[in-house]
């Protein structure tokens, strides 16, 4: 046991690291923001300047509020404070407003609300039994330092860290029976802040059912806990939705939190089975007229440019909306089964981690910074068995590339390449020296997956240096990059995918 | 009731510096290739996140600053003849660097021109402030420091004490190379100074080495980058010159320096001299003709000028003079120890007093200069570990340094990375220690207080009517107090390590006494004379650094022997061979039993740490990585770790 003492000690606590990489991030300040930004600002001010019924009617700027209401809450709690940095940034006419107090007063709450990540990390190392805690420390500093958070939150402006702050710890709490109470009022509260969770609520909500309101030999059903369990989502929804509830602006709210009018794909495809799919019907382009196949000729410039707006395919079938969510279903109904059958906590996190999967490879409109709804509760449970360690890989290095391209500025290009390299250096050589041997490893698989990160390397080579070099007339295709990086890396997710289902319904 | 001591030393982890924990997953041989990556790593990233701040003269017309100074030069030298590089149009930025700049600018601009033309077009691209210029220059900056400076230091730490573990090595070398003022002025303010300390650094490294024509060849260059390297060249010429006398005169060693200085001048100056233009470079890298000081700098006579007004007292000649004579009484100290006594470990020490004579005496300083004293202060950082005293006064000069740039940072717009850098440097490292001494303490805490008072009072309060620079003035007097002091400590320094006579005991972190060199030529591996000093650091270190030491079975040996018998006298060293054979007869046998079932090899939590890697018949020493050849009882030859494998 002296010697596990020791060996915890050798390693930084969260918190060490939450100020080391809260330093970093500082220095970040003047980096390149995109409309993410001017959209948060935005709502500071609509939410500071205006009464609560104006809220989601609100359309001076066009990015109007399409957060559930915490998230307007707490987008209200932050110009309170805001007021003392830059009183111009909380008017509501004053658009694209960016003050040097602006930008710092909103960067730095993007690092200070991040601390509840940490704060939740902590918990979830505190919980986990002495034995693994050395892991679940890996585990935790692993997500606390993903490049993820680094371009998406501290970049390209969001607060993701805050929000999957209150996923990580919802997860935690689900492990202790005395606790899923909380957990589940957490998710709720998560959902009112963000409803892209939505996508992994089936597995709340199966887990709960089973594991929280009916008894564990099916024997019954927990009155008690159901009763408490209902109450306290009656009051989350209710403290959330209820004053516009109330005013009769409900349909006004949904319609600004689910816009069905987007297209299939985003405007830069996220690494799924859809963009695989417009892969392959930009290759039958060419290839149709040789076996005979009609091609629809009005749908071909709107491939390859990828507006957001409707994509039509040229030669394979149109998909339509609901035939994304059927699919979506129908791959989380085959993980929820398992949970239903097994309710324990490891198998509640990986098919929460599936869930996700399943929404993101098949979703309609999926950004690509969705994959962090994969890779976060995958984390969590990567080190319980070392064949996810070897699943992971592909899926990590790839989730993280396919985030390059929201950083196209030159500046910042060598840092977002330079955190992931080290990240990925030390997270992997990390989890291959900690996990815990299982019986069987397959040889075959690895070095397939090995070579896959590897090929990642021309990859960015060719994105970075040899497309916009003009080498053989690339560069009059603006759209190769991108395809080509969506393309590779969601062959790396599918992977995974299915990896993770075999490992699954393996436990 | 008293509870009986526990024998645990948890005193030692409580004072465990954060860095120290980030690094201490890396204290194990299986993680060891993994320390260069990520040092270059994140040294990289964080220069990269500071270069996204705005530059001097960053939309600042009509004349901008030094990014556009560097930015002209590429321009001229890529578009004009070498005989005009000393005279066009002197009034805009005209060069007035040694050629090596020159050449530099010439090769960064030849690049920048392949990518767009337009960037350094001659004329009119004059004050030109384009985005992706400013990533093009940045990278510039990034890639020559990359090319000479950190390898440099990585170098330095490495043969400073060959005893360290690569882990430690990493940690001091991470330490140097966050040193926040060189960052700041070098990759947010925008200059090359990293190119001229890592030549300096690269010859220290060779004259360490013994090795004085690379030694004297790098150090020209250094000069030959930047005229300021001057700063160091006493220093360097008095530790060569006892070099050549001591312990015997060697004239010949003389001869090979004066050639070898003299060739590389020549080489460097060439085309300017068969273009016959050297004397207009000369005029243009030594400007007599500018002032005593320029803007508010930290030294002597800038402080002293709020006293006595000395331009009203002498004329500009008498004052050249005067600093002159004061600049000379001020460095004749550290060259006189370093002539007298030429030993390596003096040179960081010398370098530094040397350079600080010149900063705070001479004239024509600029506050950025404060670079090269700080520049072989810091790389005192080097194996620091256990000495309080060297960590806490070397980051205290370090921020003060900082702090006497605040004026300029300021007007660069740089308060938020100077804020960043600062605090990252001191938490990470630690150095809000205070050395031991009741004078340091109070020294360090009046300092700090002052620090911190003048910012807040400049932050708060304006300044009184009567005196509207005090702000700065209370900056150049603080300052320039605390370089006077700490240039007094160097000398002390000097002096104590001077005089110590050449001992062979302990390693106790600080300066030891420069050891008698092993000559890998002279040195009888098994000899029994040498056997004690093989075995000596081993003990010493495990001794002095248990936090940081990896749980080897032999460091654990090791420290069973009892470390006040060290320094083992000869006597002991045949009980000692004795022990070691069995102690290794019983790893062997423990190793060809176990590592065959999985159950044992699982109930090792260290059988990692135990395999020094082979590669070709030489062996890798666990603790330094350095080869061996022909290993006898399995230490290792550059550092006397005693590996564990012995087949």
């Amino acid at each position: 046991m002296s010697v596990s003492a020791a060996k915890q000690q050798s390693i930084p606590s969260i918190w060490q690291c939450a100020i080391a990489s809260a330093l970093f991030k500082a220095l970040l300040f003047p980096a390149y923001r995109s409309t993410d930004f001017e959209v948060h600002r935005n709502w500071l001010a609509l939410t500071h300047s205006l009464p609560l019924s104006q809220w989601y009617y609100e359309q001076t700027s066009e990015w109007t509020l399409d957060y559930p209401p915490f998230f307007a809450y707490f987008e209200y709690a932050l110009a309170k404070v805001a007021r003392y940095f830059d009183v111009n940034m909380l008017k509501v006419n004053n658009l694209d407003y960016a003050s040097d107090a602006t930008v710092a007063f909103q960067r730095l709450s993007a690092v200070f609300t991040e601390l509840f990540l940490a704060y939740a990390l902590h918990e979830f190392v505190q919980r986990s039994d002495v034995k693994s805690r050395r892991l679940s420390l890996i585990s935790a500093l692993s997500i606390f330092l993903s490049p993820a958070f680094l371009i998406i939150d501290h970049i390209h402006f969001q607060y993701n860290g805050f929000l999957f702050g209150i996923f990580v710890l919802s997860l935690t709490l689900a492990r202790d029976p005395h606790t899923r109470l909380h957990s589940g009022i957490l998710f709720a509260v998560l959902l009112c802040f963000k409803h892209i969770f939505l996508y992994i609520a089936p597995a709340y909500f199966v887990f709960l059912l089973r594991a929280y309101c009916l008894k564990e030999d099916f024997s019954g059903i927990r009155f008690g806990n159901c009763v408490k369990l209902g109450t306290a989502l009656v009051a989350v929804f209710g403290a959330a939705f209820g004053p516009f509830a109330l005013m009769g602006q409900m349909p006004q709210v949904l319609s600004r939190l689910f816009p069905f009018s987007r297209g299939l794909c985003h405007a830069y495809w996220a690494p799924n089975v859809w963009a695989l799919y417009s892969f392959l019907d930009r290759i039958a382009i060419i290839v149709a007229p040789r076996l005979g196949l009609s091609v629809r000729t009005e749908a071909l410039n709107s491939v390859t440019r990828g507006l957001v707006g409707d994509t039509a395919f040229a030669v394979l079938p149109d998909i339509a909306p609901k035939a994304t969510f059927i699919l979506t279903l129908l791959f989380q109904l085959t993980a929820l089964a398992k949970l239903f059958l097994a309710p324990t906590w490891k198998v509640f996190v990986a098919v929460t981690t599936l869930c996700g999967y399943a929404s993101f490879l098949l979703g309609w409109h999926v950004h690509e910074k969705a994959i962090l709804l994969v890779i976060i509760p995958f984390s969590l449970v990567i080190l319980q068995d070392r064949r996810l360690v070897r699943i992971f890989r592909p899926l990590a290095a790839a989730g993280y590339v396919s985030l390059f391209p929201l950083l196209f500025t030159a500046a910042e290009t060598p840092i977002k390449y330079a955190y992931t390299l080290l990240w990925i250096w030390i997270f992997f050589t990390a989890f291959s020296r900690a996990s815990v041997r299982s019986s069987t490893r397959t040889y075959f698989l690895d070095r397939i997956s090995d070579l896959y990160i590897a090929g990642l390397l021309p990859l960015l080579i060719y994105t970075a240096v040899i497309h916009n070099s003009g080498l053989f007339g690339l560069n009059q295709y603006e759209f190769l990059p991108l395809v080509f990086t969506s393309v590779y890396c969601a062959l790396g997710v599918v992977g995974s995918w299915i990896g993770l289902n075999v490992v699954v319904w393996s436990w | 009731m008293h509870k009986p001591r526990s024998r645990k030393p948890s005193p030692v982890i409580s004072r465990s510096t954060p860095l120290q924990d980030i690094f201490s997953p890396l204290q194990n041989v299986s993680v060891y290739y993994l320390i260069l990556p990520i040092i270059l790593l994140v040294t990289f990233l964080i220069r990269c996140a500071v270069g996204l701040a705005p530059y001097s003269g960053y939309q600042a017309p009509p004349m901008h600053g030094d990014f556009e100074a560097q930015r002209h030069w590429m321009e001229v030298t890529t578009h004009l003849p070498m005989r005009e590089w000393y005279f066009h149009d002197l009034d805009w930025w005209g060069l007035d660097y040694p050629p090596l700049t020159a050449y530099h600018s010439w090769l960064c601009g030849f690049i920048g021109k392949l990518i767009y033309p337009a960037w350094f077009e001659l004329y009119t691209s004059r004050g030109l402030d384009e985005y992706n210029l400013k990533v093009f220059m940045r990278a510039t900056v990034l890639a020559s420091e990359y090319l000479v400076y950190v390898p440099a230091v990585w170098a330095f730490v490495k043969i400073y004490n060959t005893k360290d573990t690569p882990a430690d090595r990493g940690m001091w070398a991470l330490m140097i190379l966050l040193q926040p003022a060189l960052i700041l002025i070098d990759h947010a303010h925008f200059q090359y100074n990293a190119v001229m300390l890592g030549f300096t650094v690269v010859a220290m490294n060779a004259l360490w080495n013994d090795q004085i024509v690379i030694g004297s060849v790098f150090f020209v260059a250094a000069l030959c980058f930047k005229q300021m390297a001057l700063y160091y060249a006493p220093a360097i010429f008095a530790y060569l010159l006892g070099t050549c006398v001591f312990p015997r005169l060697n004239f010949q060693r003389l001869v090979i320096l004066g050639v070898a200085t003299l060739s590389t001048f020549a080489i460097f100056f060439a085309p300017f001299i068969l273009t016959g233009t050297t004397g207009q470079a000369l005029f243009r890298i030594f400007p007599f003709a500018r002032g005593l000081w320029e803007d508010k700098v930290a030294n002597f006579w800038c402080t002293a000028n709020s006293f006595i007004k000395f331009r009203t007292l002498f004329t500009s000649t008498q004052l050249q003079r005067l600093s002159l004579l004061a600049t000379l009484v001020a460095i004749l100290p550290p060259c006189v120890i370093l002539f007298l006594y030429p030993r390596r470990r003096l040179l960081p020490l010398g370098l530094s007093a040397s350079a600080w004579g010149f900063f705070l005496f001479s004239f024509q300083v600029h506050e950025k200069s404060v670079l090269l004293p700080l520049m072989p202060a810091t790389l005192l950082l080097a194996s620091s570990g256990n000495d309080y005293n060297r960590k806490s006064w070397v980051g205290w000069v370090n921020n003060v340094a900082v702090f006497s740039m605040w004026s300029l940072l300021r007007r660069d717009g740089l308060g938020l990375q100077y804020t960043v850098l600062l605090f990252m440097w001191n938490w990470l490292a630690g150095f809000w220690g205070l050395p031991d001494n009741w004078v340091g303490k109070l020294v360090h805490v009046v300092t700090y207080a002052g620090i911190l008072g003048m910012h807040v009072a400049e932050k708060f309060f304006e300044p009184p009517a009567k005196w509207p620079d005090v702000w700065v003035l209370g900056n150049v007097t603080l300052s320039f107090g605390a370089f006077v002091v700490f240039w007094l400590w160097t000398l002390l320094r000097m002096w104590e390590v001077a005089r110590k006579p050449v001992v062979k005991e302990k390693m106790k972190g600080a300066y030891t006494p420069p050891q008698p060199s092993i000559n890998k030529q002279t040195c009888h591996f098994y000899s029994l004379s040498n056997i004690s000093e093989r075995l000596r650091p081993a003990t010493a270190y495990t001794t002095n650094t248990p936090m940081t030491s990896p749980r080897t079975p032999d460091n654990l040996y090791m420290s069973s022997i009892d470390p006040s018998r060290s320094p083992l006298s000869e006597h002991d060293s045949d009980e000692l061979l004795a022990k070691i054979d069995i102690y290794h007869n019983r790893r062997r046998s423990s190793t060809t039993n176990t590592g065959s079932t999985d159950a044992e090899e699982t109930a090792d939590p260290d059988r990692h740490t135990r395999r020094p890697s082979k590669t070709g018949g030489r062996m890798k020493c666990e603790r330094c990585s350095d080869y061996n050849r022909g290993v006898m009882l399995g230490s290792c030859r550059s550092c006397g770790h005693i590996n564990s494998v012995f087949r």
